[in-house]
């Protein structure tokens, strides 16, 4: 069956695409209704139903509206700007501490470690960009902020990070890689030398270190090693003998143990495994990147204008290129995105 | 793009437009995680916050694919806040007659799939949207689109089949 039907419904009617498309149409966003939209204030308010706007976006709207007041009414406002865009820890377990010193909640000033022992729990608000949880034993500070650039230092321990600023704009880097949000969800955990682990849950993240980048999708991990940096991602269905082998490949402390692992990825990658394959490319020498290529196009095509001599001599357009095919998003995104991105030194502890 | 820039600008009329040709995109990404009731709020919650951020993004070109990221942060925040799973169907559908009950099937097997097969199938199969509608609109390339349509589609035929596979 052709898939140009469920491509753009032109060519032979697919009948199970056909038979799905009017089963599940009832589900559709067209027929939902109109919103009370803050946009469109001033024009048929009162027509549109209230009750349908959930609490939390009501909540949302009259903050910002009050917030708007307050800065158009007082002198300044400098005070209610300061807390819209500010960085705010909430103890969810145990008591939490800034600077040392023991908080129930409040306001955090880039510079000051944030601590939580064996039984607190924290919750920190990054501005309007996203938000950070703070899990036990863990210690992390605020660099940098400002409109546009949110810059955090996990010294150790875990958080998972639920960022909705736009790609690019939350960094959070840690002893062994620095973790840029690509728009998305993830998890991180660190020991003060830098290993460590990052799983994606939604969107992806960027991680680099000394040159070594990483693109972790959702749905995938990365284990990082130290001054190593990131290693090879795998996705959630990868089988654990490939898992068990990238590691293998990751840490490999001779060249025979070495070899053996990266035979060992080609051999035990399944079609789900392009995105470790891809990542192989880059972490192989020249002349072994014609064995990761052949190995790729068994799981996926190459790109028309990839060829196998252009990703043995590590065409980088070739090879960004077979990214974008793997259906994870283009690559030109982390591209755009990095040009904005320079590091920081980070301070001393 | 030059919506965005108005909407940026503060046009109230031109963040209408937007809604109204990206509401089907931020839908099917609310409906891959949360049941359809749940994706009706949280659609309008996603547009309040975008409306407010609005200012915040650089690239307009990249409208589609930043609004795309916060349906699934406020989905991911939303799930978070239930504290339990959700009910795979959705309430408000009950499945009293035999359509509804493969409605509601046919959705849960979706939301099995890989993020990138399970948004773009929805956003083909329940928006109604064509391959090349979602490219445009998220900003993923047609090559990226094309395969995650056809490999999530061979992935839920086998689904609904009543097999399993590991995602290829």
């Amino acid at each position: 069956m052709s898939d140009e039907y469920l491509w753009d419904r032109t060519g032979p009617v697919d009948p199970e695409v056909a038979d799905l498309e009017a089963l599940l149409g009832r589900y559709g966003g067209q027929a939902v209704s109109e919103p009370p939209a803050p946009w469109r204030a001033g024009r048929d308010r009162e027509a549109f139903g209230v009750r349908r706007w959930p609490a939390s976006a009501l909540a949302a709207a009259a903050v910002l509206a009050l917030a708007v007041g307050i800065a158009w009414m007082g002198p300044t406002g400098p005070t209610v700007v300061r807390e819209v865009g500010s960085w705010r820890l909430t103890a969810l377990d145990g008591t939490p501490r800034i600077a040392s010193r023991p908080v129930d909640a409040g306001l955090v000033a880039p510079g000051a470690w944030i601590e939580t022992d064996a039984t607190s729990t924290a919750q920190l608000d990054v501005g309007d960009a996203g938000r950070v949880i703070i899990a036990p034993h863990s210690k992390l500070r605020i660099t940098r902020t400002s409109p546009g650039d949110h810059r955090m230092h996990l010294d150790h321990g875990s958080i998972e990070a639920l960022i909705w600023a736009p790609p690019g704009q939350v960094v959070l880097s840690t002893p062994g890689a620095t973790a840029v949000d690509l728009g998305c969800a993830y998890s991180l955990t660190t020991d003060a030398s830098g290993h460590g682990s990052l799983v994606v849950t939604a969107g992806w993240v960027g991680l680099l270190h000394d040159g070594r980048e990483a693109f972790i999708p959702a749905d995938a991990s990365v284990a990082v090693y130290g001054d190593a940096g990131p290693g090879i991602p795998t996705t959630a269905t990868a089988s654990a003998a490939l898992v068990a082998a990238v590691r293998a490949f990751d840490t490999a402390s001779d060249a025979a143990g070495r070899t053996r692992a990266f035979g060992d990825i080609l051999a035990l990658a399944a079609p789900g495994d392009a995105l470790t394959l891809w990542h192989l490319l880059d972490r192989v020498a020249p002349q072994e990147r014609g064995r990761v290529h052949d190995g790729l196009a068994v799981v996926l095509d190459p790109p028309p204008g990839v060829t196998r001599a252009g990703v043995v001599a590590g065409d980088r357009v070739m090879i960004d290129a077979w990214w974008s095919a793997l259906g994870y998003g283009d690559v030109e995104w982390w591209r755009l995105w990095r040009r904005d991105w320079h590091p920081v030194t980070e301070p001393t502890r | 793009v030059r919506l965005v820039e108005a909407a940026r600008a503060g046009d109230g009329g031109a963040f209408d437009e937007l809604y109204r040709r990206y509401r089907r995109l931020v839908h099917g990404v609310l409906l891959s995680r949360v049941p359809p009731a749940d994706a009706e709020d949280l659609l309008q919650e996603v547009f309040l916050q975008a409306w407010r951020h609005l200012h915040g993004l650089r690239t307009s070109a990249a409208f589609g694919g930043w609004l795309v990221a916060m349906a699934r942060h406020r989905a991911i925040d939303h799930l978070r806040a239930q504290l339990h799973a959700e009910p795979l169907a959705d309430p408000g559908h009950a499945a009293s007659a035999e359509e509804d009950v493969r409605a509601a099937q046919a959705l849960a097997a979706i939301r099995t799939l890989p993020e990138a097969y399970r948004e773009t199938l929805l956003l083909r199969l329940v928006e109604g949207m064509t391959g090349p509608e979602i490219a445009r609109q998220t900003g993923l390339t047609p090559g990226s689109v094309r395969v995650n349509l056809c490999r999530g589609m061979k992935l839920l035929r086998e689904r609904l089949a009543g097999g399993d596979s590991h995602v290829g």
